[in-house]
């Protein structure tokens, strides 16, 4: 298998997944105030303080982390899987089951993040919040567990 | 006896002001019904004028995608978690500790005086909730930035902590829960409770959701032309609602009269 098919077979939907279930949390914070985004390496989305239950999602950060997640598992494909893979030396049935496995679990993940995001959904276009300037402090840590946390 | 008075602030917004010993009650929703069904009944049941909106609330995972999708019921109560403290009659009846967020209460019941402030309520207070944003606090007035006085010092903060140097200069404060209110602009809904101790008045504005109105600026100068010190935002977009005199001028979205727990009455 080529590559590129290798890629779009299992290497999406695993980008996908790993988007989604595997992040950073940043807390920003003042004194009295905090606000935790999630998004790695930008915070792409945050819980929108206005309303109950609503999120404000960010459209630069969120592709910008998309593309580095997609690079991430592209470079990792090239220098581990392709030989991981050659190694353990899967049966043409045994990778058409594991792609068909991870492109479920990937559509699922994303509808279901997708569900939860919307409703109530605020868009920014650069940042999921302004109001925490160079004087807030931050704190990152990694979030793991399916989008939105 | 209290005495109320309805004005239409234009567009989507609701005024009512109160006076002449008006008294809060916190309800919180304790069997699975529709919260507008809830608040129907509350207000008969205690003979409420006003019943509007409260606490901030926060949903499960599963539960938003259900309630979002193929469910039409009202959820169990136990479902949806108050944010801030809800306490009627110096009892704590719903909710948790917010410290970081603002308050609004009344402490004692039947004498017309509202406090604000940040941190958890009064935990004695008649009627109370916290978790929620400032508007005016003690006169003070909140907004997306902090701003000063002519004079000040050079490099004072935009938002969040103000150093000691520039406290004096310092004539509004920023909040980042205001700062959400203003991003929604004019058309998102909200809802807000003010007092004005010089003038013994309780004002309630409702704003309905997508609907032409006021965005936070306008709300906080509104307050402050009728003179109110204290007044805070409430949960806001689609979870404003205003129950007045028997009838729903405001109706909360379909999902969240599913889940919504907590709302605030008058009388």
């Amino acid at each position: 298998m080529s590559f590129q098919r290798r890629w779009l077979s299992m290497g999406l939907p695993l980008t996908l997944l790993v988007f989604l279930w595997v992040t950073m949390r940043t807390v920003s914070a003042y004194s009295t105030e905090a606000m935790t985004g999630f998004g790695f390496p930008l915070s792409w989305y945050a819980t929108n303080e206005a309303t109950s239950t609503a999120y404000t999602v960010a459209i630069f950060p969120l592709v910008f982390d998309l593309v580095v997640y997609i690079f991430s598992t592209i470079l990792l494909q090239w220098l581990y899987a392709d030989r991981l893979l050659i190694r353990l030396n899967f049966s043409s049935t045994a990778s058409k089951g594991m792609s068909a496995l991870l492109w479920f679990a990937a559509c699922l993940s994303l509808l279901i993040t997708t569900l939860i995001l919307v409703p109530n959904i605020r868009i920014e276009l650069m940042a999921v919040n302004t109001y925490f300037g160079n004087n807030a402090t931050r704190s990152c840590s990694l979030a793991l567990g399916l989008q939105p946390l | 006896m209290a005495v109320f008075e309805y004005r239409s602030g234009g567009g989507g917004v609701h005024i009512v002001a109160g006076a002449g010993g008006v008294e809060m009650v916190m309800l919180v929703r304790s069997q699975k019904e529709y919260f507008m069904d809830f608040i129907a009944r509350e207000a008969k049941a205690q003979k409420l004028k006003l019943v509007i909106n409260g606490s901030f609330v926060s949903l499960g995972k599963l539960m938003k995608l259900w309630t979002y999708g193929a469910n039409t019921q009202p959820l169990d109560p136990s479902n949806s978690a108050p944010i801030g403290q809800v306490i009627q009659g110096g009892n704590l009846i719903a909710g948790d500790s917010s410290t970081g967020k603002f308050y609004m209460s009344q402490n004692n019941c039947g004498a017309e005086q509202f406090s604000a402030g940040l941190g958890n309520p009064n935990s004695n207070a008649c009627a109370a909730m916290g978790g929620v944003a400032p508007i005016l606090i003690n006169g003070f007035p909140y907004g997306s930035k902090n701003l000063y006085k002519k004079g000040v010092p050079a490099g004072a903060q935009i938002t969040g902590d103000v150093s000691k140097e520039y406290a004096p200069f310092l004539v509004q404060k920023s909040n980042a829960m205001f700062d959400a209110m203003q991003s929604g602009g004019s058309v998102k809904g909200k809802t807000a409770v003010g007092y004005s101790s010089s003038k013994k008045s309780t004002i309630i504005i409702v704003q309905e959701n997508q609907s032409p109105g006021l965005d936070a600026n306008d709300f906080r100068d509104v307050f402050a032309s009728l003179s109110v010190d204290n007044a805070v935002f409430l949960d806001g977009s689609d979870s404003a609602t205003l129950y007045y005199d028997g009838k729903f001028l405001v109706q909360p979205g379909e999902n969240k009269n599913e889940y919504l727990t907590v709302a605030v009455g008058f009388r």
